[in-house]
């Protein structure tokens, strides 16, 4: 899929706590922010992005399904996890299950804006 | 839940033509229901196994006729699927079921936006022949219509291997007029919302069945029933169906008739206390709750603490 030149601006951001989507917002720039899963869900399927940034705390239990979904919505949509360092185990389960990248709280996410700069990389399944 | 791809009906290459999507719930007897019996009457089914695959499905498809969700494990993310769907795509009909032990769940479904709510196997029975194929009035009146409807009325053929293997449903002698228009219309309900002025004259799909289904589940004028008759009545489906179909299409002016005054729920426990309302059977669905109340109701009070968990 060839992306517009508005989606290849267009990061969706999944993120429920307020403190971390402020640190979110600065680190992606402009972006949509959407509390819940349904609604960032929404968004990508009526609008193709470039990528989209999930919280895992906030979608505990599901997000293999939801990453799924994503992915089923948009196919080449990269998709970048944050996870707690003691959920590093599930970055891994979410490499294999089609996301982009994982960053690890607190100090990983200063890769992101990197990440998502036009070349941005894709961690290898180890 | 188990990770799967949609599984749709063979011969439905056209996303507009799907009438009702179906989120599937892993050993459910009502979902497992819903399902054999919706195909066996040929009413299209599109089957994803998760919600954030149902909104995709949804939005590609422009809506569907009919949204029928598993809401036995559901948590505050599922639960989000209702409102949005009810936002998003006003004409759906949602309707949730459920396994027996689960019904606290079937209340939040109500509150949230179900129109319907399924509790057993036979409340699936009950609303699948409501919306079971018949044949047009004329032919109606050259030939009494049979307990049972063999060959699904669909614009093309269905798949013969899914509609042969689905078992059919016992299901008893339906009322005529609800049938006689239900899946002969054509139109997709979501993909082109219905206008005001097309519900007034002969609309392509809606005007029969809300007339129909108004007319067959509630014979008379409706006082408010007690809770005490409430059991009693003859298929309080079809009553919440008609009420949730005799909806207005369009999402605007959503405190018609039906719907209670609009009230403003407490906020600490899950469910409501208007609990005699629903022991009624009452429809609330129609009422929009507002993110703030749902995540009231859904328990997130605590949402936007730094580090808060559900």
């Amino acid at each position: 899929m060839t992306l517009t030149a508005e989606a290849q601006h267009r990061v969706v951001v999944l993120c429920r706590s307020q403190d971390r989507r402020a640190l979110l917002e600065r680190l992606v720039g402009a972006s949509e922010t959407f509390p819940s899963a349904v609604d960032a869900c929404l968004a990508i399927a009526r609008r193709p992005a470039r990528a989209v940034v999930v919280n895992i705390e906030d979608v505990e239990g599901v997000e293999l399904e939801i990453v799924a979904a994503m992915r089923h919505a948009q196919p080449d949509l990269r998709i970048y996890a944050l996870v707690k360092p003691e959920d590093e185990p599930l970055g891994r389960r979410l490499l294999r299950g089609g996301a982009a990248d994982y960053f690890v709280l607190p100090t990983d996410v200063a890769r992101l804006p990197g990440i998502l700069s036009a070349e941005g990389g894709t961690r290898s399944v180890e | 839940m188990a990770i799967a791809a949609p599984q749709e009906d063979v011969h439905v290459a056209d996303t507009a033509a799907r009438t009702s999507l179906l989120v599937q719930q892993a050993d459910s007897a009502t979902g497992e229901a819903l399902l054999r019996g919706l195909r066996a009457a040929g009413i299209r089914v599109l089957a994803v196994s998760t919600v954030w695959d149902a909104v995709v499905e949804m939005e590609r498809a422009g809506g569907a006729r009919y949204l029928l969700v598993g809401i036995d494990y559901f948590g505050r993310d599922e639960f989000r699927l209702l409102p949005l769907v009810r936002r998003e795509w006003p004409p759906t009909v949602i309707i949730a079921y459920l396994s027996p032990g689960f019904e606290h769940l079937g209340r939040i479904a109500e509150l949230v936006g179900a129109d319907v709510i399924l509790a057993s196997v036979e409340e699936a029975s009950a609303f699948v022949n409501s919306l079971a194929p018949g044949p047009p009035p004329e032919a109606q009146e050259a030939a009494p219509l049979p307990d049972r409807t063999p060959e699904p009325v669909a614009a093309e053929p269905p798949a013969a291997p899914v509609a042969a293997a689905a078992p059919v449903i016992e299901v008893p002698p339906r009322p005529s007029e609800v049938h006689a228009a239900a899946v002969n219309g054509q139109t997709p309900l979501a993909a082109e919302p219905l206008k005001a002025s097309e519900t007034a004259e002969a609309p392509p799909y809606r005007s029969p069945i809300l007339e129909a289904l108004a007319r067959a589940a509630a014979p008379t004028p409706p006082p408010a029933p007690k809770a005490s008759e409430a059991p009693s009545r003859r298929s309080p489906v079809l009553d919440a169906l008609a009420a949730a179909v005799a909806r207005p299409s369009s999402p605007a002016p959503r405190s018609d008739a039906q719907a209670p005054p609009r009230q403003v729920q407490p906020p600490a426990p899950p469910l409501p206390q208007d609990e005699e309302a629903l022991d009624e059977g009452q429809v609330i669905g129609t009422t929009e709750v507002t993110e703030e109340e749902l995540r009231l109701l859904l328990g997130e009070d605590e949402e936007n603490q730094p580090g808060a968990r559900p």
